[in-house]
């Protein structure tokens, strides 16, 4: 009886103790005359090393604003940004967040953003395309730091060598015939992971197909994003999803809904596929790998895409009623700077969207695709991350993942329409 | 008998008013929400139950994530209480090194479902995942299955995840139900000339009733809410395969942003539950009384 | 028969191979993960279930740096939560089980119900009334948050338990002058132990292991509890899956010590419990 009550006395105690304590974490932040509450979701890894970078020159240039980081991880970004919804309909805003860059997305946020237009009059020397993917009824609502393409193929150099295959691929035929051979010789062709529900890796593919097909192309894509389609109907919807479905038929791996993204780069890394759909953050995928750029492994356009540069950018915004606007505001002009996005992209991997950046600083391939990006011949077109409304992702890839399943054109193309009328209703 | 009252208000109070503000309020501002259009960002109106005949008339991915959940709920507390009764009946046989086993079946209960989703991913993996190698290595691969990148599969692999993770709980229950019988009851059963089995079978197994209650209503709530699981293996796929009622919420309220109809879905998961607890309770009231 | 089986030791085999071979399914899963624990970057791209060459202890390092704070706010939640919520739970279900009045078993059902809550439908009240409180990103905010959630199991758990001690028993102890409260604690509550035990760990799993709630009403790592802290040591477009794979090794060492220590209160438990004849 004794020993028990001293069982229970201990417990009180100890339970006292922890109340008491959550008084003193309050007191802990008294040195700081504000705070920057700021979500992200660069989490781990390369990424973190680059988002680490920005806060150092930050905290460097006010050592008086406190920093209350919140990386959150998951779902391609969809976590963090639930966790956004939930705080501004509760009052409760963070001062900046993160978001891809691109009038659909942006849009699906204008109600709750301040515009930013004052850091844009401010010298910003970026091309007139991605200025323009921010601005919503004349005024800009987001601060890029860096661009990332997404309609990139990206392939194990050393089986390629092997079969003397002819990269990039002009059309969707002469990739089907690549293919073919590389079946041929043993080797899986394109590797790719829905794993861990990122269905949206489907919507890539078939946006990225799109650009492809003959009565696709940017015009239809973006028509396509800004609500003004007709996928019951056009054309382009039916060639895409029988372009997919010899794909999906033909040339990938059986397991794909079990491998995550990152497990299907394995199977390029270690030499059992040759292709990998990704964007230019793909790279980092094979660096932290061990695989050499340009030596095991490269990247070109997707199949038929090679006159389009789909892209979206990381950007901050400015949410209304945040309870320290001067500190987002600080935040945003660091964000600006050459210094900034150099560190970023860096250990990011995606591209300064500077133009006012040399690139000597940039190892081979990361200058290959700055020079992509700086390439005036080369159409920018939004991609599926900013330019369509924010719930177009979610819709589109459940459609397009019950059509990976069964692979029937003439249903998928009921679906794919009404889950495109529900995103623009 | 003042002094009882007093006690009775007193002990009950801190319960009472903890899940009024934290269930019925916080469900109350959710009802009112179920009632109207409003999305992200966007103005909000009052459209009385019109949420709700869309759910049940139109949305076929409500449809299919409600029988979803009603099979994943059967396959679940099927297999559950079973196995929990079983590990407790073999564990009460009188083995040595019972805290052993009864550790190591707790151990899947102590970790998050962000790890367990990733630890059962690889396990899954047709080609080159843990339960196919195994199999394969030692002559079975007959039964080596394509697990979660099947429709007709995933929802149960989704399923074995849970067992996996709660039976050692249930194992525990059980096995303080049968320790804690009367031990005169048991010895007259022998001394009567029961067998082992009769023994258990008669005596033991009966005098499990609240423990199987407890059991059922904890294995109801993980079936009925299951969240994480489902969302970070398979996102509901392939396909809608496993969607269930709580993903299924989850997409159309964050994802789509229509908050006031994801708050209808989440009306519906609570009157469900809320019949099928008060079956439950009524049943063991009546074998209080029995 | 089954007794002469018994004695030969024949089926004792079997009765250990059962349960050996239980323990090696339910410990079959950790091999990837405690495998790619101790690979390096470049060795995770073999996939989880090739096994390592060498240990290499880096991923462990790094894991622990980033852990260090959210382990200690976890556990400073836990315990707090746990001890509140299952004390609270085993007055209420005394109240409960052994007492009835007007609207008991209508207000017990509530309370039940308030366990098949989805949780997801009620963040933005939840967030709302913690920011009006003043006790977002705080400690105290999610033991209390934590706590009225548990009420629902914990009241339900005890309940049950205190069910299955004779009423005769406080029945003899209130003619020999015990009050309400005495009878709590000199009868019911030392014959609580394998209940406390069992509730408890239940809620030092489930809290522990919480994710929802910690992501939800904690900003930095102030308060951040661990399950938090491991998940975001994956990358979003990266993947450290060694680093996290340690961290979730780290994570859940606590837990299982736990169990440890309470499983043993369950057994001291039920040994003075069966005394009661």
């Amino acid at each position: 009886m004794h020993q028990r009550t001293r069982r229970i006395g201990i417990f009180v105690v100890a339970f006292l103790l922890c109340v008491g304590l959550s008084n003193l974490v309050a007191l802990a932040s008294s040195e700081y005359t504000d705070q920057l509450v700021i979500y992200h979701w660069w989490t781990a890894g390369g990424e973190k090393i680059a988002v680490d970078s920005i806060f150092d020159v930050f905290k460097a240039a006010y050592p008086n604003i406190e920093v209350v980081e919140n990386p959150i991880t998951g779902g391609g970004g969809g976590t963090m940004r639930a966790q956004i919804k939930t705080m501004i309909m509760a009052g409760n805003p963070p001062d900046t967040f993160q978001v891809c860059g691109g009038k659909g997305m942006l849009g699906s946020y204008i109600d709750v953003l301040d515009p930013v237009d004052d850091f844009w009059d401010e010298y910003f020397p970026v091309p007139e395309a991605i200025k323009e993917s921010v601005t919503i009824n004349g005024h800009q609502y987001g601060i890029p730091i860096n661009v990332m393409r997404a309609n990139m193929l990206f392939y194990n150099k050393h089986i390629i060598d092997e079969l003397n295959i002819s990269v990039p691929f002009e059309t969707l035929d002469d990739f089907y015939a690549a293919c073919d051979r590389i079946k041929a010789a043993g080797y899986i062709p394109l590797a790719h992971g829905v794993g861990s529900g990122a269905k949206y890796w489907w919507t890539l593919m078939f946006d990225s197909i799109l650009l492809a097909v003959p009565h696709g192309g940017p015009e239809y894509l973006e028509s396509l994003y800004a609500g003004t389609a007709n996928p019951a109907n056009d054309p382009a919807i039916r060639e895409a999803l029988e372009a997919m479905k010899t794909i999906a038929e033909n040339y990938i791996n059986s397991d794909y809904a079990a491998r995550t993204d990152d497990m299907a780069n394995n199977l390029v890394v270690n030499g059992e596929a040759a292709f990998w759909q990704s964007g230019t953050w793909g790279k980092g995928f094979f660096t932290s790998k061990g695989s050499v750029p340009l030596v095991d492994f490269d990247a070109m356009a997707f199949p038929g895409n090679t006159e389009y540069y789909m892209c979206h950018s990381d950007c901050f915004v400015l949410p209304k009623g945040a309870k320290h606007p001067n500190a987002a505001r600080a935040w945003l002009e660091i964000f600006k700077t050459p210094g900034a996005e150099i560190g970023f992209c860096t250990a990011h991997g995606s591209t300064v969207i500077r133009t006012d950046i040399p690139v000597g600083g940039f190892d081979d391939m990361a200058q290959k695709f700055i020079e992509e990006y700086r390439d005036p011949n080369l159409r920018k077109v939004a991609s599926p991350w900013g330019g369509p409304p924010e719930v177009y992702l979610s819709l589109m890839s459940d459609a397009l993942s019950v059509f990976g399943e069964r692979l029937n054109v003439e249903r998928t193309i009921q679906d794919y329409a009404r889950a495109y009328a529900e995103v623009f209703e | 008998m003042a002094r009882r009252k007093l006690g009775i208000v007193l002990f009950s109070l801190p319960a009472i008013a903890l899940v009024s503000i934290f269930v019925y309020v916080f469900v109350g501002q959710s009802i009112n929400l179920s009632f109207t259009d409003w999305r992200f960002a966007r103005p909000i109106h009052w459209i009385g139950f019109d949420n709700y005949i869309r759910l049940f008339t139109l949305d076929r991915g409500f449809q299919t994530s409600l029988i979803n959940t009603v099979k994943l709920t059967v396959f679940f507390i099927g297999l559950t209480i079973p196995l929990g009764l079983g590990l407790a009946i073999l564990l009460d046989l009188g083995v040595k090194g019972r805290g052993f086993f009864r550790t190591i079946y707790l151990i899947p209960l102590s970790f998050s479902f962000v790890v367990s989703s990733v630890m059962w991913m690889w396990s899954f993996l047709p080609e080159s995942g843990t339960i196919n190698t195994i199999l394969r290595t030692i002559g079975l691969s007959c039964l080596a299955q394509p697990w979660i990148t099947s429709t007709s599969q995933s929802l149960w692999s989704v399923g074995i995840v849970y067992i996996w993770q709660f039976s050692g709980f249930a194992t525990l229950v059980y096995y303080t139900g049968i320790a804690s019988v009367n031990p005169e009851l048991s010895e007259a059963a022998v001394i009567d000339g029961a067998t082992t089995w009769q023994k258990y079978r008669h005596v033991i197994i009966p005098q499990q009733k609240p423990a199987t209650v407890t059991i059922l209503i904890l294995t109801l709530m993980y079936s009925l809410k299951c969240f994480d699981l489902v969302w970070l293996m398979t996102g509901g796929g392939p396909g809608y395969s496993s969607e269930v009622l709580a993903t299924y919420m989850y997409k159309v309220t964050f994802n789509q942003n229509k908050f006031g109809y994801g708050a209808s879905i989440g009306i519906v998961l609570v009157v469900l539950s809320m019949g099928v607890v008060g079956l439950f309770l009524h049943y063991m009231r009546r074998g209080e009384h029995g | 028969m089954v007794e002469r089986f018994l004695a030969f030791g024949k089926p004792r085999f079997l009765i250990y191979g059962l349960l050996i071979f239980m323990s090696f399914l339910y410990l079959l899963p950790l091999y990837g993960l405690i495998n790619t624990s101790f690979k390096t970057s470049k060795g995770i791209a073999s996939g989880p279930i090739t096994p390592v060459d060498h240990l290499y202890f880096g991923a462990y390092k790094k894991a622990f740096s980033s852990l260090k704070r959210p382990l200690i706010n976890t556990s400073i939640i836990v315990v707090g939560a746990t001890v509140l919520s299952t004390t609270l739970g085993a007055m209420t279900g005394y109240v409960f089980s052994k007492f009835k009045f007007k609207g008991s078993e209508v207000i017990f059902f509530l309370i039940v119900l308030g366990f098949y809550l989805p949780y997801q439908s009620i963040l933005i009240p939840l967030v709302r009334f913690m920011g009006t409180v003043h006790l977002f990103n705080t400690y105290f905010g999610l033991i209390l948050t934590h706590t009225a959630y548990g009420m629902p199991i914990t009241t339900l758990l005890f309940r049950n338990y205190y069910a299955s001690i004779p009423n005769e028993l406080l029945d003899s102890a209130s003619v020999d002058g015990c009050t309400f409260f005495s009878a709590f604690t000199k009868i019911m509550l030392p014959l609580s132990l394998p209940g406390f035990a069992v509730v408890g760990i239940f809620q030092f799993a489930n809290i522990w292991n919480d994710y929802l709630f910690g992501l939800t009403l904690t900003q930095g790592v102030q308060a951040q509890p661990v399950t938090v802290a491991v998940a975001n040591l994956k990358g979003t477009m990266t993947a450290v899956w060694n680093v996290q794979m340690a961290g979730a090794m780290i994570a859940s060492l606590p837990i299982i010590l736990v169990y440890i220590f309470l499983l043993k209160l369950v057994v001291k438990g039920l040994l003075m419990g069966s005394i009661k004849g």
